[in-house]
């Protein structure tokens, strides 16, 4: 009997055990290249904890021998956690491969954090534009789960669940230089950061007024649960260097949505810049998406609310803004409503330092609110939605030809999207144009705008909000050389098919024979004609002649090309043209 | 029943007499003070491994009720009405609102419970609000015997 035992033991392990040959070659899979995040032969992970090889010699083969090594001999870290229940997708990645040599563990702790996870569904979530903040200014992406047992309805399960974000920890003592030259060579660390999806609703939607964009990652119950032992896994060992640029919050999203399906290769992390809006969309073409929903920013809610009130009720609303008489008499909901969010977001952004008039303003605002029994006004942005929704934006990089006045031009604009471009997909309240270079190809014609950002905020007469640009441009006609930095700040305003602006600032002008500082004023519009056609004016007037410039343009816009009619003035010279913009 | 009172009475006024007055659950997002020109996007992170422990944990984390399992049930209703507390404000205003709604779901109030429960909590907003000073405790608190007070809702709500 114990003969037998001995014999089967021998066969079980022997029919088990792995090959050299089985090991190496798994060590070169894409799976587990990308559990290591190897990138250029290299693993983008800088902390040593992730590691179970030591760093002078670490490279996949060893560190999969290393990993079979200890979770077969059930080896400990320092904090005497078994390494299988620290490196959680590790070890569901070789039971997968291998289930006989790797059953899974019972991991108490990884039990006990999922249990509290409650996790439902996953989403990709996209916070929209921010272009206040360089580090936002292009948006932001992380995952969020759904609460699984709390929450009576899809908003409530959202709001109870938890957002895992890639994050940069960086240290409020440093200044916005020290910051800015951190963030752009990595000089922070990158960290998952997991908390409650209702803080982070709190800080985009309400204190940064973006809009939320949240869509369902069809995942299998294995992938969901890879999903979540990575997560585990990446919160207790994994560090990144964060760059704003290329290795971001999107970068590392990527990275573990690669670990889930290997499969599929992201063109957008092979990009000089990997932006969070072309990585949604690389996400909703490949992964299976369900259906998109939309949260919208408070300023969102309270203009679409406003914007509702008849003329009479626009003048309660600004009396019962002012006079505690008026509010305590008031009982029309519709206009208690938008105070009630007016104050709130006021409330915000003096972060709880109200006076004592406007706190009593707001507290009697609310209570007689309360008073008043009558069902709220819903409120639709599916128009808004079906227009603006990231995953329909043009790409990031265009190329344009123009012809006309016997002259030819051609461009090439890196990113991302201007006043001029088709607005499907985008939020007309942010415009980032980037390298953009036109060149003509019959005369001496350069044209370089290094950065131009143009912030347009809606002013509405109670919710005052200023818009601001910022602009730095290079020409060069015949011999004239000319470099000009904008910095302007105004007004705007957006209807129905149409906006608007109107700035005034400073330009630093220089040329080879002079420095100047002048006054321009910087006159935009809008209109936006059905199917697609529309047409859009920039004028920047200067009291330097030869700094004036405008470009009038007539267009038809297409997903990824537009036709397009142009006037064009700089330098005091004229050029109207035929053209077409290709976007790729 | 009496005895639950009593429990979270006892446990809320503790709570209340807390060495620094203070929330127990720290300062919601928005007094958090940040750099301007500090993203949230990359805001300094916390571990994140400490979150969840932390979200469920740090409420109660100094009273003597933290063991009793009444009070650990609360923890995360008081963590919520903290980080929300002008948007679980706004919606008790209005009677209505998917803060409210998972303010409800946490206090165990659902279905034909949650429409009585913020009818309820709407016609008490003075008292749960005074002045709208920031008083979470204060507010879990006073909706704790709204819910008692109401047998529907106390049957409703505590059956789970």
């Amino acid at each position: 009997m114990f003969f037998c035992i001995i014999i089967f033991i021998f066969f079980s392990q022997s029919s088990y055990s792995l090959s050299k040959k089985e090991v190496r070659t798994f060590s070169n899979s894409k799976v587990w290249n990308n559990l290591l995040y190897i990138e250029n032969d290299k693993s983008l992970v800088t902390s040593d904890r992730f590691f179970l090889s030591s760093s002078q010699k670490r490279n996949p083969l060893i560190e999969l021998e290393k990993t079979i090594i200890s979770f077969r001999e059930d080896l400990k870290n320092e904090d005497g956690h078994d390494y299988s229940c620290v490196f959680t997708a590790r070890a569901y990645v070789l039971y997968q491969k291998w289930p006989h040599e790797f059953p899974l563990k019972n991991c108490k702790q990884y039990n006990e954090w999922k249990e509290r996870l409650d996790a439902g569904n996953v989403f990709l979530v996209y916070s929209s534009v921010y272009p206040n903040n360089p580090a936002s200014m292009f948006g932001h992406t992380f995952f969020r789960v759904d609460r699984n047992t709390k929450g009576s309805g899809q908003s409530e399960k959202a709001i109870l669940g938890y957002s895992l974000a890639f994050q940069a920890r960086t240290s409020n003592e440093d200044n916005p230089f020290i910051y800015t030259f951190k963030g752009l060579f990595g000089g922070y660390p990158a960290f998952l950061d997991i908390k409650p999806h209702y803080i982070d609703l709190g800080v985009y939607n309400n204190l940064e007024s973006r809009d939320i964009w949240e869509y369902p990652l069809a995942f299998s119950e294995n992938e969901k649960e890879l999903f979540l032992r990575l997560m585990w896994e990446m919160s207790l060992t994994t560090s990144f260097d964060y760059y704003f640029f290329n290795k971001n919050c999107s970068t590392f999203l990527l990275k573990a949505l690669a670990i889930i399906r290997p499969d599929l290769a992201f063109e957008s992390l092979e990009d000089i810049f990997v932006v969070p809006q072309e990585t949604l969309k690389e996400v909703v073409k490949k992964f299976s998406v369900g259906d998109m929903s939309f949260r919208p920013s408070i300023k969102r809610k309270i203009s679409k609310q406003y914007l509702s009130l008849s003329r009479e009720q626009k003048e309660n609303f600004s009396m019962s803004l002012l006079n505690l008489e008026d509010i305590n008499k008031n009982n029309d909901v519709e206009v208690l409503n938008v105070l009630v969010d007016y104050w709130k977001l006021k409330n915000y952004k003096e972060k709880l330092a109200l006076n004592h008039t406007e706190k009593k303003l707001m507290f009697n605002t609310f209570l007689q609110r309360s008073k008043l029994k009558s069902q709220n006004k819903e409120f639709h942005y599916d128009h808004f939605i079906d227009k603006v929704r990231p995953d329909l934006g043009h790409h990031l990089s265009r190329v344009s030809t123009r012809f006309g006045e016997g002259e030819s031009r051609v461009s090439y604009r890196y990113g991302f999207h201007d006043f001029f471009d088709s607005p499907i997909g985008y939020d007309s309240s942010s415009y980032i144009r980037f390298l953009d270079a036109e060149v003509s190809l019959n005369k001496n014609y350069i044209d370089m705008t290094v950065a131009d950002i143009l912030s347009l905020q809606d002013y509405l007469w109670h919710l005052p909000q200023f818009s601001w640009r910022g602009q730095l441009n290079f020409s060069k006609r015949d011999e004239d050389k000319k470099g000009s930095l904008n910095a302007l700040g105004g007004v705007s305003h957006l209807m129905q098919s149409s906006q608007i602006f109107a700035l005034v600032g400073t330009s630093l002008l220089r040329d080879e024979k002079m420095n100047l500082i002048i006054p321009i004023a910087n006159l935009g519009y809008k209109y936006e004609f059905s199917d697609g056609y529309m047409i859009v004016l920039d004028y920047i007037y200067s009291s330097e002649k030869t700094n004036r410039n405008y470009k009038l343009e007539l267009k038809k816009t297409l997903k990824d090309i537009n036709y397009l009619i142009t006037v064009k003035e700089k330098h005091l010279s004229s050029f109207v043209s035929i053209g077409a913009e290709l976007y790729f | 029943m009496r005895l639950i009172i009593i429990i979270l009475s006892f446990c809320f006024s503790m709570n209340l007499f807390a060495a620094d007055g203070s929330s127990g659950c720290g300062p919601g997002w928005y007094v958090t003070s940040k750099n301007s020109l500090l993203s949230s996007a990359i805001r300094g992170t916390t571990n994140a491994i400490l979150v969840p422990t932390v979200t469920l944990g740090m409420t109660f984390g100094t009273s003597k009720c933290s063991k009793h399992s009444i009070v650990k049930k609360e923890m995360e209703n008081l963590k919520y009405a903290t980080e929300n507390y002008f948007e679980i404000a706004a919606d008790i205003a209005k009677g209505d609102g998917v803060y409210l709604n998972a303010y409800s779901d946490l206090m165990g109030c659902k279905d034909k419970a949650q429409i009585k429960f913020k009818s309820s909590v709407q016609n008490k907003f003075n008292s749960l609000f005074k002045n709208l000073d920031v008083n979470p405790e204060h507010l879990v608190e006073e909706t704790y015997k709204i819910i008692l007070r109401d047998k529907e809702l106390t049957q409703s709500c505590f059956s789970a």
